[in-house]
């Protein structure tokens, strides 16, 4: 094969490589979201720099006037503080961004995989940590969007108690071999968005057996448990579409 | 490849540095109104013509959740200033260069110690399917292997058409850098026996 006849292939098979991507239908809105926050994100460090600015200014003014009115009883507070009130409210606009980064990132991966995949057939693998710590968005992705409730069907990202989400999630029973396997009518995912931008959908089955699956990790009680759990058990049980829903809520009310 | 701006052409303006709360105010109406301007132009280029931005995203990342992101953020970076960059008719390339150069910066940045994807890929009982699923993952494999220049160089030329000049401005690196990148990417490609194979075998 020549070199032109190489060329022609590789445009080819780059083509076909790439001709079968999922629709995002969501896209447009998603880009709104994100470049909104980052306006946000510039007003306010532009705010903050602007304030700096303003407080040296008036700090290089008046600074020989006041110095000698106010330096005896001022001078020992200052100096007990200078550490703190110098450094501050830079290191917190920078964390603040940083966060803010973080969840523009987190955010951009929590968006919806087409539908979700059904959980197989699901093995023991054990309990403990089920999901990664740190996650920063979470969204709750339908199967149909009828059926999704008027709240998750607004595709809002939930960034408030995804601690508390992650860690009933980790606390999620194992799955037992004998245990109910049915797939239900009613998957779901929960995708965890994380501030490096990888992301962990979490399919779970929100009606019939309640198994949850992370890759390749099971664990039951997804839709709470019911009272034929051993009752060790019963508390440990997460509907995790009712408590995302809840966060949603009171995220809104925060807002 | 040498570093590249995040932004082309388009400056951010230093209007922005105004005074404290009024530059909230000034500044998020100022936002607004750009926003009312070009929302619904902005809104029909992406339904019209995200998809296959996202195409270009794919084989520069390999990886169809990054090509999402990369691509979204490219078209957030774009937003405020689709009036001016769409002006000439040339939006579409301007976007392409922010993907392009955000691509190139994010690599630096961001996608090393990723932590992996727990979501699984869909199975097929077609063997159709199966097939076109070995090609695509032979392909992109090849591809992963290549420095990032070279990846983008051949994304530009082999898929987009792009012609040396062209590929030169939008990376902006020197035309001289477009034909080294070339062809020491096709040396690399071609001494894989597997692709090589692959597109025998289409061809």
């Amino acid at each position: 094969m020549n070199d032109q006849d190489f060329e022609r292939g590789l445009s080819e098979a780059l083509r076909q490589a790439s001709s079968e991507l999922p629709e995002n239908t969501h896209r447009y809105q998603d880009v709104r979201l994100l470049q909104r926050r980052q306006a946000k994100r510039r007003h306010r460090v532009v705010g903050g720099l602007a304030a700096a600015a303003a407080v040296t200014a008036i700090a290089i003014g008046s600074g020989p006037m006041l110095q000698g009115l106010f330096q005896n009883s001022l001078e020992p507070a200052m100096n007990d503080a200078s550490g703190a009130a110098g450094s501050a409210p830079n290191e917190q606009l920078d964390a603040e961004s940083d966060r803010s980064a973080s969840a523009d990132s987190a955010k951009l991966r929590a968006w919806c995989p087409e539908r979700p995949k059904r959980l197989g057939d699901p093995e023991p693998t054990g309990a403990g940590r089920f999901v990664p710590a740190g996650a920063v968005t979470a969204r709750l992705c339908g199967p149909e969007r009828e059926s999704v409730t008027e709240m998750s069907r607004s595709d809002e990202v939930l960034e408030r108690g995804i601690d508390e989400l992650v860690s009933a999630l980790n606390a999620l029973p194992a799955y037992g071999k004998d245990d109910c396997a049915g797939d239900g009518s009613e998957l779901f995912d929960l995708v965890l968005g994380y501030p490096d931008g990888s992301r962990v959908v979490v399919t779970f089955d929100s009606q019939s057996c309640g198994v949850a699956r992370a890759g390749e990790h099971y664990r039951k009680g997804a839709s709470g448990l019911d009272d034929t759990s051993a009752p060790e058990q019963q508390s440990a049980g997460l509907d995790i579409r009712t408590t995302f829903e809840e966060l949603l809520r009171e995220q809104k009310s925060n807002d | 490849m040498p570093a590249t701006s995040e932004e082309p052409d388009v400056a951010m303006g230093m209007s922005e540095a105004v005074n404290g709360t009024v530059s909230d105010a000034v500044g998020e109406a100022a936002d607004n109104v750009a926003e009312a301007i070009t929302e619904t132009t902005f809104e029909e280029f992406v339904g019209a013509r995200s998809q296959a931005l996202l195409r270009s995203a794919y084989l520069l990342t390999g990886d169809v959740g990054k090509a999402e992101d990369l691509l979204q953020t490219a078209l957030a970076k774009t937003w405020r200033h689709w009036e001016r960059a769409n002006q000439s008719g040339h939006g579409e390339a301007y976007i392409r260069r922010v993907l392009y150069t955000t691509y190139a910066s994010w690599w630096r940045r961001r996608w090393r110690g990723e932590i992996p994807t727990e979501y699984l890929p869909e199975t097929s009982d077609r063997a159709d399917a199966y097939t076109q699923a070995t090609e695509r993952a032979t392909l992109m494999r090849a591809l992963a292997e290549l420095p990032r220049g070279q990846r983008a160089v051949l994304a530009l030329r082999y898929f987009e058409d792009r012609t040396e000049a062209e590929t030169a401005k939008l990376l902006s690196v020197s035309v001289g850098t477009v034909k080294s990148q070339t062809s020491r990417a096709l040396a690399r490609l071609r001494s894989l026996p597997t692709l090589t194979a692959l597109i025998q075998e289409e061809r």
